[in-house]
């Protein structure tokens, strides 16, 4: 795992590129990131239109401070900070503040392990052999990886932005704590939360 | 002696690396003796790394117009960059 504040090789070419208003360079991020924006922006926002919304300014803003873009920080930082940022602003605005504070909005949480196990903490049922366990092998089963998918759709919005910024963005636990305003421990319990969860639902799939 | 259970909740701090030394010992313990534990642990890790690998849906087509006109918008203040319109 890349950590998230350093700026990845390729980066600088990246911003050379966009600051000679390559259009190319700029869709190229536009993919990679945009869908963890807008996961980042909903875990603070009411509803999805006003996180597309906040995400469009985040790109607006940052378009704007590509001049003075200095690449001391990852875009990818930079584009995160940006959208926590908005983000935050608008949900004062919308009075839901500091909405990652509220232990209650994490969801329900029953763990889907939770009838799994013997009196004395044993396994009664074990978690079942997959047909492809292996990450490599997962990955060649677009099925398996359309279930994932809707897995993290139905997450509560601050485990889907805490494992969407660490497992598939790759940021490391700070600078998530920092984006989302949670404590470490707060982020520690959503993100454990969020991968028991998704190993649950490839195991739900493997299982059939 | 950590329970399977335990072990299930732990997982997450395990896989993360900042375990206290003890408590890293009895779970190590366990998984040495639980191949049940020792599966579970693989398909948490397996599940994470897949969760990196994904290739990123691209964004939505009247998004990603939308952006393209903000940037093609964008007017660097330093002078040079684009000369037309």
């Amino acid at each position: 795992m890349t950590g998230g504040g350093q700026p990845a090789t390729g980066e600088a070419d990246l911003v050379r590129r966009l600051l000679a208003r390559d259009e190319s360079a700029f869709l190229e991020l536009v993919d990679r990131y945009h869908a963890g924006l807008l996961r980042l922006v909903q875990s603070f926002v009411r509803t999805p239109a006003v996180a597309e919304e906040v995400v469009q300014e985040t790109w607006r803003a940052f378009i704007e401070s590509l001049d003075t873009f200095e690449q001391r920080a990852a875009v990818k930082t930079f584009l995160y900070r940006i959208a926590a940022n908005q983000a935050r602003t608008r949900a004062v605005r919308e009075s839901r503040t500091s909405p990652m504070s509220d232990l209650e909005r994490d969801g329900e949480d029953s763990s889907p392990l939770a009838d799994r196990f013997g009196t004395a903490g044993n396994w009664l049922t074990p978690p079942s052999a997959w047909a492809a366990e292996t990450a490599d092998a997962i990955l060649e089963r677009k099925q398996a990886l359309e279930v994932l998918a809707r897995a993290m759709e139905q997450l509560p919005e601050r485990q889907r932005a805490v494992v969407q910024l660490r497992d598939v963005e790759g940021l490391p636990a700070e600078e998530v704590c920092e984006l989302l305003g949670v404590s470490e421990v707060h982020q520690r319990v959503l993100l454990h939360r969020a991968r028991t969860k998704l190993r649950a639902a490839l195991e739900g799939h493997f299982r059939g | 002696m950590l329970t399977c259970r335990q072990i299930t909740e732990l997982v997450t701090s395990y896989v993360e690396g900042d375990m206290p030394r003890e408590q890293r010992l009895d779970f190590l313990r366990h998984m040495k003796g639980c191949k049940v534990c020792f599966h579970y642990l693989r398909q948490v890790r397996a599940t994470r790394r897949v969760l990196g690998q994904a290739p990123a849906a691209p964004a939505p087509p009247e998004v990603r117009a939308a952006l393209l006109a903000q940037f093609r918008a964008w007017k660097p203040k330093g002078g040079e960059g684009g000369g037309g319109s």
